[in-house]
């Protein structure tokens, strides 16, 4: 009985491939904005992501996200120095300043300013790609990310073309002349602002504004403290907020969550996939079973239970919906794969599979039961007319 | 309705209400016997088709009593009325009715499986009625590839390969030139004939009267004559030794 269904489905191409198609389609629509909109979640705590020996990020408490905050001074530094479990902590300024580049055209960066002590904070040596983050010691250096460097950082050539930014070139920071002393790797921003690298020092040096402040405390705990207890003890003791880097992570992605209109938007791509998908999928379906019902007619006529019939399409809906899916995520994987190198963040994830799945199967399911019900209503009769 | 095996009493069908009633069968009164041919033959829309599908049970008379082999259909479940075609009942129809993406033997198999027979035995059972119609040599061809004589020969195997008690042929040759009707009617005569079996053959195609044993006229919804022919139940000895290892 299933070499029937899988027979009369596959055989029947064009309705075979329009059914397959619709599924597709929606599972592709799905898996794909699905993993650009968890590509671009995980943007919004990029620069946690980058920063892996902060375990504790301490801030305002007013903080919305990492790009919303207020600024914090030496004082409140040493008083999280001073909580028991906290073995270290260190500044980090973190801010927005314009690029203007020899043809006059201005870019914002954002800035991470790392403490000049120790350099937590500062680019990982495994991160850097040309030049080393030790040069920074000396003042007016910058280290770029080699995406911002390549991209809106571009330097403009006579002949009217353009190239990379690279070492030895110079940027004005806020009306400063600066050298680019290091290019490295890291997580693009949500507003895929080009990130660069100084010493705090240097950076509130030509951002005066921030008046010796920074915005946020990276800290470390004494081993076997509970990081969650020495947050606790930090927040009563000064008044700030702190975080392990997992919730903060989740408190940035959860903030875009709920507060920006991006998930609404992927919201609209993916219900649009699963609407046009079952839409095409469902209609061909029913078309199928339509055009076949003389098939269906003498089955009945021979004797076979509504039972049979049932079993018929569930297996001919599964097996539209594995195929559907197959191709749908291919589809997706195979952009995702188009798009190693580029502006746009894709992160394919087990559960969106599991989820575009789902959606393929309530679909395909959904298609087999409205035609199991013209099925059930079919006339048997209709064998003997021509 | 004693002992036959197909018994009709007062059989009414009409189509539509009112104005638009189409009154398809006008009260039939009629006994098939087994182990014969019956032929209904009438001019078109005189209710042939209406009473061969109450008779194979796939169509509800309005008023009347309908008994096949004893059995009143009606009260039995869906279900119930299904598995007793499944078991009892065997169709020919004018297009063949084959699923064309299923091999001959497969289609044959078809109605085996259907009456829950495993796969395998059913091939195996499909392979010889395939036999018995002289078409053992296209097991694998797919019904696309054969002509039309040859695809109503699968649908005659498909009918009988469950040894059904009731066999329903729906103008089995009108699709075929004469010379290949002749043959269709032939294989009919000589392997679906069955002590025990009632065979009802619906026809337009005058060529084939010869082949039958007894011929019911039918006119708007009536049965107006019923005609002996000179053809005659074949021995049951014969009849048996066609079937030798087919029980009844
Ligand atoms: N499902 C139906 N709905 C409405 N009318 C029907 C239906 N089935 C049959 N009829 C009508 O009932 C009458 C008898 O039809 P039936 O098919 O039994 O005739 P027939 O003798 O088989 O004709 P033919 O030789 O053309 O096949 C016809 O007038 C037909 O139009
Ligand atoms: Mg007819």
């Amino acid at each position: 009985m299933i070499r029937i269904a899988v027979t009369m489905l596959v055989g029947d191409r064009a309705k075979f491939l329009g059914i397959v198609f619709g599924l597709s389609f929606a599972a592709m629509l799905m898996t794909q904005q699905g993993a650009i909109f968890s590509g671009v979640m995980a943007l919004v705590y990029g620069h946690v992501s980058d920063t892996p020996q902060a375990e504790l990020w301490i801030s305002d408490p007013g903080l919305a996200e990492i790009d919303t905050t207020g600024p914090i001074n030496e004082r409140e530094l040493d008083n999280v120095r001073a909580v028991e479990g906290v073995r270290w902590a260190v500044p980090l300024l973190r801010t927005l300043v314009h690029a203007r580049d020899p043809d006059g055209r201005i870019t914002p960066l954002m800035v991470l300013g790392f403490d000049d002590a120790t350099g937590i904070g500062a680019p990982l040596p495994k991160a850097m790609v040309a030049g080393a983050a030790g040069a920074l010691q000396r003042p007016d250096t910058v280290v770029i990310d080699e995406y911002g460097a390549a991209s809106k950082l571009r330097v403009a050539l006579p002949d009217g073309g353009s190239r990379a930014l690279g070492l030895g070139d110079h940027l004005i920071l806020n009306g400063r002349d600066t050298e680019v002393v290091g290019l490295c790797r890291s997580t693009l921003s949500l507003m895929l602002y080009p990130t660069a690298y100084m010493r705090r020092s240097h950076l509130s040096a030509i951002d005066p504004d921030q008046d010796g402040s920074f915005n946020f405390i990276l800290a470390g705990t004494v081993p076997g403290a509970d990081a969650q207890e020495v947050c606790r003890r930090i927040s009563a003791a000064t008044g700030l907020i702190a975080r392990t880097r997992t919730d903060f992570s989740r408190h940035n992605h959860d903030f875009y969550l709920h507060e920006s209109g991006i998930p609404a938007n992927f919201a609209i791509a993916v219900l649009l996939g699963f609407v046009v998908g079952a839409a095409i999928a469902g209609q061909t379906f029913s078309q199928f079973v339509s055009d076949n019902r003389r098939i269906f007619a003498s089955l009945k006529a021979m004797g076979m239970r509504d039972s049979g019939l049932m079993r018929i399409l569930l297996v001919q809906a599964t097996t539209s919906a594995l195929l559907g899916l197959g191709l749908g995520v291919g589809g997706a994987a195979l952009f995702g794969c188009l798009l190693e190198g580029t502006d746009l963040s894709f992160r394919l994830e087990p559960l969106l599979i599991l989820i575009a799945f789902a959606a393929v199967l309530v679909i395909s399911l959904a298609a087999a039961m409205l035609s199991l019900r013209s099925l059930l209503r079919l006339d048997p009769a209709l064998v003997f007319r021509s | 309705m004693d002992g036959h095996p197909i018994s009709l009493r007062g059989v009414v069908k009409t189509f539509g209400e009112g104005q638009a009633a189409v009154h398809a069968l006008r009260g039939i009164n009629l006994d098939v016997a087994a182990g014969e041919m019956f032929l209904l033959i009438g001019p078109s829309g005189c209710g042939k088709t209406t009473l061969i599908s109450i008779i194979a049970g796939i169509l509800r008379q309005d008023a009347g009593e309908v008994r096949l082999f004893g059995e009143d259909l009606r009260r039995l479940s869906a279900g119930a009325q299904a598995d007793f075609r499944a078991r009892n009942v065997g169709f020919v129809f004018q297009q063949y009715n084959l699923v064309p993406t299923l091999t001959a033997q497969e289609n044959v198999a078809l109605t085996l499986m259907i009456g829950g027979m495993p796969r395998r035995l059913a091939m195996g059972r499909a392979a010889e009625a395939l036999f018995d119609v002289e078409m053992s040599d296209r097991l694998e061809a797919m019904p696309n590839t054969l002509s039309g004589g040859q695809q109503q020969r699968i649908a005659i195997a498909r009918a009988i390969v469950h040894d059904p008690r009731i066999l329903v042929c729906d103008e089995p040759t009108s699709a075929l030139d004469h010379e290949k009707g002749r043959q269709v009617m032939e294989i009919l005569r000589a392997i679906a004939i069955r002590p025990g079996r009632a065979l009802m053959v619906v026809t337009h195609d005058n060529r084939v009267y010869d082949y039958s044993d007894r011929i019911a006229s039918m006119q708007d919804g009536h049965i107006i004559r019923m005609v002996r022919r000179r053809f005659t139940t074949p021995e049951p000895d014969a009849a048996d030794a066609l079937h030798a290892n087919a029980p009844l």
